[in-house]
């Protein structure tokens, strides 16, 4: 299996991570004391060879990816280990930026290094069968408000086509797309709906959820 | 409101939650009446299935009266409808869910990415399990949000009572499919590993599909004496006692059973070297699985017979006999329950008073004793079988 993470998102987080290091640099607990100045210099360095990273989201694409991982997995070990090669004391100054290291390494871990990553991939060529008639089908991939619905970020080219599936099951969609806006275009066609689980009440998130919710196992 | 929420491996939580709100048009929200701990919960609880965040609400097995119907299925559905829910969600109109393989539906996973990592294809969402099943949340709250509730949601009539029908929703419904997949015609030799609410079901209900004689295998005596006296076993083994395959050929003239039922899943207990061998490895991650079950099956089952694998697995296995199952040309059946098939049928069952599927309620216990209860049912304390909880009182 492919590592997660590819680069279009790994350039999200990227961007992400280094304006909030920045961020949390200038927070009073942190501000004015070696792990301020450790946060401020690693999101600085962050953002500034993400603008030259030759992924999606770079600027001025001059540094190929590969690169790019290297430099961040050098970059977070020194973070993990810097206050202790430093013979920093303090326990703020110590783990802040130990822990901000250790979460770049992870992120580094799960990035798949070709790019592609295994959940969030390039789009390519992708179809779906749906248990509808072709007209029902073109009808609702041809409606602007449908591809609203279906395809939010707007990654929809317009392009696709049909091909009727074997042995009467339905109508198969061909197209290089998002497999989501595929999945979702399905669940209108055949649910009338898209299912979702948005908004679902749960209990107290633990405190790396919204960063990274499949690694908080509670423990 | 209140609810049980997963805090980490064997950790569980009553809290206060947002309540749920209708989404869909097909949505409705439910007062959950009567709602239990499943065996498959218990996966979860123990930390085995990934995929599971702090906070998420657990429990899928439920009866509820609906407060809220979406526009969509407010023909269907009225206020006040007491229904009995399939734990699968699934849209009833896919490929899968016109062949009545509701839990293998396309449309009812919205986290569909995740599980096609794992699986290659995703099965249907389910509730309150995790986010490989589309991180619904759970049944163990005073409310919940059904999606597709005029596929999932069954009325109750009159004669089947709250507890009744609760396990007509799940353990009643996974044991008649797994009895359903042996193909019974008649006559024929079934057995049973677990004796737990599924495999009681699944004793009960092979008698209901033409079983002559089903022998039930379990190491706790309270239950082997249900599955006697309640669910009609012929015969009962204790595997911590006998060697299981030799014993079940003793007792089918040397042929082994026609079908066997592993009513138990990946975290099958066992003494020796085997167990130890395997503990180690599922404790180190590098199997998913502890598949003692599955082996004894396929090692003990007649040539040519079906097994019907209706405990859960969620990954890799060792030391799989692929030899045993080839030579012998054995039918492998498997899946997660395609509850909105049977559930009509249950409930009939247990209106005609053919079965009692309230036998397995031991215990009763409020939300706020969320970790009591699912210790108590984790270890089978007490002579636990299953814990109810009435989210609303009785
Ligand atoms: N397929 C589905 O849709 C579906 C639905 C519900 C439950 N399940 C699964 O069914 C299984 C049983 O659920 P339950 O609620 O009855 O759980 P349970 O924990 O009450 O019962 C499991 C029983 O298996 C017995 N057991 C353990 N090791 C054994 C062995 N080596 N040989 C024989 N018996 C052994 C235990 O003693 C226990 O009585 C679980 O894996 C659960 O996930 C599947
Ligand atoms: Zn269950
Ligand atoms: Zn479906």
């Amino acid at each position: 299996m492919r590592q997660p993470i590819g680069s279009h998102l790994h350039g999200l987080l990227d961007y992400l991570t280094g304006t909030a290091l920045i961020g949390a640099s200038r927070l009073s607990v942190l501000r004015r004391r070696f792990a301020g100045r450790a946060l401020a210099t690693a999101g600085g360095n962050h953002l500034v060879y993400s603008f030259f990273t030759d992924y999606e989201l770079g600027v001025v694409k001059r540094l190929p990816y590969k690169a790019h991982l290297a430099l961040d997995a050098v970059g977070a070990l020194g973070l993990a280990v810097l206050p202790w090669v430093l013979g920093r004391k303090d326990p703020v100054d110590r783990w802040v930026p130990a822990a901000v290291g250790i979460y770049e390494l992870s992120a580094v871990a799960m990035s798949d290094p070709s790019g592609a990553g295994g959940s969030i991939r390039a789009t390519r060529h992708r179809a779906v069968t749906v248990e509808k008639p072709e007209g029902e089908v073109r009808a609702l991939l041809e409606d602007p408000a449908e591809v609203r619905r279906f395809s939010p970020a707007g990654e929809w080219t317009g392009r696709f086509e049909l091909r009727p599936a074997p042995g009467g099951r339905g109508t198969e969609i061909h197209a290089e797309a998002d497999p989501a806006d595929l999945r979702r275009a399905k669940q209108l066609l055949e649910a009338g709906e898209i299912v979702t689980a948005e908004g679902a009440p749960a209990g107290r998130r633990g405190p790396i959820s919204a960063a990274l919710p499949t690694l908080d196992t509670g423990a | 409101m209140k609810a049980i929420t997963w805090a980490g491996p064997n950790r569980v939580t009553c809290e206060e939650t947002p309540d749920p709100s209708v989404t869909n048009p097909r949505d409705a929200i439910l007062k959950v009446t009567a709602t239990t701990i499943c065996g498959s919960d218990l996966h979860l609880y123990d930390g085995y299935v990934p995929a599971m965040q702090r906070g998420d609400i657990l429990g899928h097995e439920f009866l509820g009266e609906v407060v809220e119907a979406g526009t969509a299925v407010s023909d269907k559905l009225s206020v006040g409808d007491r229904v009995c829910v399939s734990p699968m969600i699934a849209c009833g109109s896919c490929f899968f869910c016109q062949q009545e393989l509701f839990s293998l539906c396309d449309n009812g996973n919205p986290d569909a990415a995740l599980a096609e990592a794992v699986w290659g294809q995703s099965p249907c969402g389910i509730f309150g399990y995790s986010h490989l099943t589309g991180g619904y949340a759970g049944s163990h709250a005073e409310y919940i949000r059904v999606p597709y509730a005029d596929v999932g949601a069954v009325k109750v009539p009159d004669g089947v009572d709250d507890t009744q029908a609760l396990f007509c929703s799940d353990a009643f419904a996974t044991g008649y499919f797994g009895a359903d997949m042996c193909g019974l015609g008649g006559g024929e030799v079934v057995a049973v590993w677990g004796a737990g609410a599924v495999g009681l079901f699944a004793i009960a209900s092979a008698y209901l599909l033409g079983a002559e004689r089903v022998i039930a295998i379990d190491r706790f005596p309270e239950r082997l004496r249900l599955a006697r006296e309640r669910a009609g076993a012929s015969e009962v083994l204790d595997y911590t006692q006998v060697d299981v395959v030799e014993e079940l050929k003793a007792l089918t003239g040397g042929r082994g059973p026609d079908s066997c039922i592993d009513a138990v899943g990946m975290e099958a207990h066992s003494g020796g070297l085997q167990g130890a061998y395997d503990r180690v490895k599922q404790a180190t991650r590098l199997e998913s699985e502890r598949p003692y079950v599955i082996r004894e099956c396929i090692q003990a089952c007649r040539k040519g017979g079906t097994i019907a694998m209706i405990g859960v697995y969620g990954g890799v296995a060792d030391k799989f006999p692929l030899g045993a199952l080839m030579n012998k040309a054995l039918h492998l059946r498997t899946g997660q329950v395609h509850a909105q098939r049977y559930l009509p049928r249950l409930l009939e069952h247990a209106e005609r008073g053919e079965v009692d599927p309230a036998f397995v309620a031991t215990h009763e216990m409020s939300l706020t004793q969320a970790q009591e209860a699912y210790q108590t049912f984790k270890q089978k304390t007490d002579a636990c079988v299953r814990v109810v909880f009435r989210p609303h009182g009785a």
